[in-house]
């Protein structure tokens, strides 16, 4: 049941492309309503739950390959699309457009073993597919890196940095023109991010099966920086730094796969490379954030049975100094998805998972201990592939989920949507997923 | 099944001891007579956690908007103010308020808008119990500010009838605008605050009255500026709307009026006013296991109403076995008959001793006033103020339990007045010696010399907590002595020795009073003056004491005193240096 493009995935490998101009794309898109009148909507309560209720997204892959005296150059760009739909929000709906991959690689470079990279690159490993999570490395930089590749190891070295349209990162300030009429928006704060990541891969083939092993590091760093606050006075910004590491253990067959993560960060590292900390300490840092993660993913089965599998769990705490802070929590999800393919283009599945977050701070609103969660069933009554095996894409599918909501849960999620506050929450469904020569390999 | 994948899930990792029930009710108080509290504005006390820090003044000069302070900070500084030695903290209101009003924010927690939930700016519940346990754990009792009078400006009065908030000019040119004679002949009217009108707040034209004005409750969810919550509390009949008081020797006005800033004036003389109120308040002593109420402005609201509020506390308390919670007001700037009026008939436990401030801080120990002025002050009160205890209340007569300060929130600081470092420790020396229960506004014992209101409410944070410092220092040695001489906690006073001499007399500025209890006397003497040392006699006149005559007093405080001993016939000729003070006993 396992595709080749999963085996593929995990060793890690490049395959050959080809010369010249190819395209890829990944995208997702769904109509749902709640049975209730209203729009199908997530009734996630961790950091990364189940991904079949995820907005619609779209990434066009564009590449240009050519070889030059044994050097394989490769030109990758991705734009990516997110956000609205016109069919559905009306014509004056804009979606957000942004531009990931943006990166000129070299295989080959000097020696056969060597690859050099530089641009805008989503860079990571392997997901939790359920979740659409990566666990322990994904990064999204811009910046360059290098691949060492021996016979049986890969070293991966990369060093990036990012600006975020933030406040943390960015600001600028209206002064008045000089010499004219008008304002000009002075840049007051622009300081940058920088990313370093070493990640060493062992693997051990045999023939269609494998194993591997992997150690990783992250490393962040911002410099000082000066905030202007709308009153014109100023704070200063201190510089902060944050580290993580973690390994991944895998292993692959014709029977399917596995994989466990293990990842521990501190400071800014614990966020994530896009997230600004949002609860620092009283310093202003984010010194005092932790995270740490154990997950797994699987995928097994026969022709005609097969399972995904996803879990993960996680401690999380902000570096505000209180003990009782909403940001200072453990979570986990349990998820399974078993799939019948009954013929080479049609299947039935269902998923099942269990999500909850346990924290000792207090819903503001019910002053009770914040701990929600979230048991779904889910059935998917028709699954047409058309291509075989458990992650066989493109792929339509009616998706019909019940999501039994705690009492903490509904709390929460209806403070973003009052419809949530019910027991039971409907998820009915037609979905489209695929993913062909995706710059995601 | 849930609870299996729960309990599979979280392999026990995710139990987390937390604030997250009700905790078990301690009586932690003896005897109200043994405390002192130490008053704090939570905002301006001390940042513990910078992540609430919305809207604050980054500069830590305007001191009319939200600086930072929160229960987190508090937590961080228990162990400075148990080694100052003060043993219960009055902390400011702590319920969500309207975030600002006319470019000012509700920092200081007086603009209720939700009775049930807590200030975000503060923390959360869990941290409130954090804080209250953990000053139980040392020893220390918590006193929550709380307002029954009145909530923010939620509402405006639609004079105009048309819908929206507006500053209304009206007038018929018959010098009747709003139906009151004599008014000019065109009425400028702001609807969120407008004057009092005993007959309640008139909805008119130019064509004239059209009877009472709606009432509409503001929804400006940006500054919090919502309808009353609990939602019963959204009735327009729970409040007198009957417009701001400009009159405040009119005690119709005083009581049914709005306060100042549009305020908005519940109507506590209605039953369902009182049982909601005594309700949201019962649930906070629940929640944190609060030690006392202190009560703003209870001048402003009919004393009867604390003849039920009180017993509904108290009731609440018995039912769950906390004894001694204690119950006092702020009859702001009240004379001692006004004052007492809201301790009788079991009302309050006690109140805000104003005329003490006035009266012996401000006029006898800043002035350096004829100190006869005190005795009187302190003579004068048994006849006002009940001699038993409130059934139900602490176990202290109103005139055992009158809290006693210097200065506090709503009045400029000690040394703003009078910026002279030994006057203020001669103050202190006296608050700290005589009886009732001394308060201390925070930043006193770092000398702290804001003017009125807000510059009286300094940011504390981050440099504040100094406990080398030398009023520090002085603070904590008189605290200490207190806790030390029971006397000075529980014994009765006799003043000894007052004067009505404040020039270059020989006991001018002299004060000296006895506390005694059965098995102990302490004699404390005091000179108010500035410039002067005197002494206990005047003309020939002497101090007389309940000492036995040969009696030898030892010096208590300060460290290295004089002995004194008692002359055969009980007189004591006791030295005082100029703003000094002398605590002596065999």
């Amino acid at each position: 049941v396992t595709s080749v493009l999963v085996c593929a995935l995990l060793v890690g490998g490049v395959p050959a492309a080809p010369e010249g101009f190819d395209y890829g794309s990944y995208g997702r898109v769904g109509a749902a309503t709640d049975l209730e009148g209203g729009p199908g909507v997530s009734t996630n309560v961790v950091s990364h739950g189940s991904r079949l209720e995820e907005s619609p997204y779209l990434e066009l892959d564009v590449y240009y390959g050519h070889t030059v005296d044994d050097v394989r150059w490769r030109v990758v760009s991705s734009l990516a699309l997110t956000g609205s739909l016109q069919h559905f929000e009306g014509f004056n709906t804009q979606p957000t457009l942004m531009l990931r991959n943006l990166y000129l690689q070299g295989d080959g470079v000097g020696r056969p073993w060597l690859s050099v990279w530089a641009g805008s690159r989503m860079y990571r490993g392997d997901d939790i597919y359920l979740f659409d999570f990566w666990p322990l490395d994904n990064l999204n930089t811009i910046g360059g890196g290098i691949f060492i590749r021996p016979p049986s190891w890969e070293l991966a070295l990369h060093a990036g940095v990012n600006r975020l349209d933030d406040l943390y990162q960015f600001q600028t300030v209206p002064e008045p023109l000089p010499g004219a009429a008008g304002t000009i928006d002075q840049v007051t704060l622009n300081r940058e991010r920088f990313i370093e990541s070493a990640k060493l891969t062992y693997f051990l083939r045999e023939g269609p099966s494998g194993a591997k092993l992997s150690l990783y590091a992250e490393a962040h760093e911002i410099g000082e920086g000066i905030l202007t606050h709308p009153d014109r006075t100023t704070e200063k910004l201190p510089s902060d730094d944050g580290f993580l590491i973690g390994a991944q253990a895998g292993v692959w067959s014709p029977a399917g796969f596995a994989n466990l993560f293990v990842r521990g960060a501190t400071g800014l590292a614990a966020y994530g490379d896009t997230a600004i900390p949002y609860s620092v300490g009283l310093d202003k840092r984010a010194a005092d954030a932790r995270e740490f993660l154990l997950g797994t993913s699987a995928g097994i089965g026969g022709p005609r049975l097969g399972v995904i599998i996803g879990a993960y769990l996680r401690y999380f705490h902000a570096a505000q100094p209180g003990t009782y802070a909403l940001d200072r929590y453990w979570e986990g999800i349990i998820d399974a998805r078993p799939q019948l393919q009954l013929t080479p283009h049609f299947a039935v599945a269902g998923e099942v998972s269990y999500q909850g977050r346990s924290t000792d701070a207090l819903d503001p609103v019910t002053m009770q201990q914040a701990s929600p969660s979230v048991f779904k069933l889910t059935a998917m009554p028709a699954v047409v592939t058309f291509a075989p095996g458990l992650f066989g894409r493109p792929q339509l599918r009616v998706v019909y989920t019940a999501s039994f909501l705690s009492s903490e849960a509904r709390s929460l999620l209806s403070l973003a949507d009052t419809r949530l506050s019910q027991d039971t929450i409907h998820y009915l469904g037609i979905q489209a997923e695929w993913w062909f020569n995706s710059a995601y390999r | 099944m849930r609870k299996l994948i729960a309990l599979a899930l979280v392999c026990g990792c995710m139990d987390m001891a937390g604030q997250d029930k009700n905790p078990k009710p301690q009586s932690l108080v003896d005897d109200w007579r043994d405390e002192v509290i130490y008053q704090i504005v939570t905002d301006r006390f001390a940042d513990g956690d910078v992540n609430n820090d919305y809207g604050v003044d980054t500069t830590g000069t305007d001191l009319t908007r939200y600086q930072g302070g929160d229960f987190l900070g508090i937590i961080q500084h228990l162990d400075y103010l148990h080694e100052l030695g003060v043993t219960t903290l009055w902390i400011s209101p702590i319920v969500r308020n309207v975030e600002s009003d006319a470019n000012l924010s509700g920092y200081h927690g007086y603009w209720t808008q939700d009775f049930e939930h807590l200030n975000p700016h503060f923390g959360d519940l869990a941290t409130l119990r954090e804080l209250v346990a953990e000053c139980h754990h040392r020893n220390m009792k918590v006193v929550l500010d709380i307002v029954v009078n009145h909530m923010g400006q939620l509402f405006f009065y639609d004079i105009n009838l048309d819908g929206v908030p507006d500053e209304v000019t009206i007038g018929t040119g018959d010098g009747t605008p709003l139906g009151r004679p004599g008014g000019s002949p065109v009425g400028h009217v702001l609807e969120v605050d407008p004057d009092y009108d005993p007959r309640g707040v008139q909805s008119a034209t130019s064509l004239g009255e059209s009877g009472m004005a709606p009432i509409i409750f503001f929804h400006v969810p940006a500054i919090n500026r919502m309808p009353p919550a609990p939602a019963m509390f959204a009735n327009p009949d729970w409040f007198h709307r009957k417009g701001r008081i400009t009159d405040w020797n009119d005690p119709q006005q005083v009581v049914l009026g709005d306060f100042p800033g549009g305020l908005k004036d519940l109507a506590t003389e209605r039953s369902e006013v009182r049982v909601a109120l005594a309700q949201v308040y019962s649930y906070w002593i629940d929640a944190a296991d609060f030690d006392g109420f202190r009560i703003d402005t209870v001048k402003h609201v009919e004393p009867e109403f604390f003849e039920d509020f009180s017993t509904r506390i108290r009731q609440h308390n018995m039912a769950r076995g906390k004894k001694n919670f204690i119950l006092f007001g702020e009859v702001f700037a009240a004379p001692d008959d006004q004052m007492a009026l809201y301790t009788q008939n079991g009302r309050l436990d006690s109140v805000e001793d104003f005329q003490f401030k006035y009266q012996v801080v401000d006029e006898t120990i800043k002035n350096s006033g004829p100190t006869k002025k005190i005795e009187q002050l302190l003579g004068s009160r048994a006849a006002l103020y009940p001699s038993t205890p409130a059934e139900g209340g602490i176990t202290l007569s109103p005139q055992q339990a009158f809290v006693r300060f210097l200065d506090n929130h709503d009045t400029a600081r000690f040394l703003y007045d009078k910026p002279s470092v030994p006057a203020l420790k001669n103050a202190l020396a006296f608050l700290l010696t005589m009886d009732g229960i001394p308060c201390i506004y925070y930043g006193t014992e770092q000398a702290l010399s804001g003017g009125n209101d807000p510059a009286n409410r300094e940011r504390f944070f981050p440099g504040g907590f100094n406990a080398s410092s030398d009023t520090f220092k002085f603070t904590q040695s008189l605290l200490a002595l207190r806790k030390q001489l029971e006397p000075l906690r529980r014994g009765d006073l006799n003043v000894v020795w007052s004067t009505d001499h404040s020039g270059s007399e020989e006991d001018a500025g002299t004060f000296a009073f006895e506390r005694s209890t059965p098995m102990q006397r302490v004699l404390v003497v005091l000179n108010v003056s500035d410039t002067q040392t005197s002494h206990t006699a005047n003309g020939g006149s002497i101090m007389h004491t309940g000492f036995a005559p040969g009696t030898v007093l030892h010096a208590k405080f300060p460290e290295g005193g004089s002995d004194v001993t008692i002359d055969s016939t009980g007189g004591a000729l006791v030295t005082v240096p100029a703003r000094g003070v002398l605590v002596l006993s065999p």
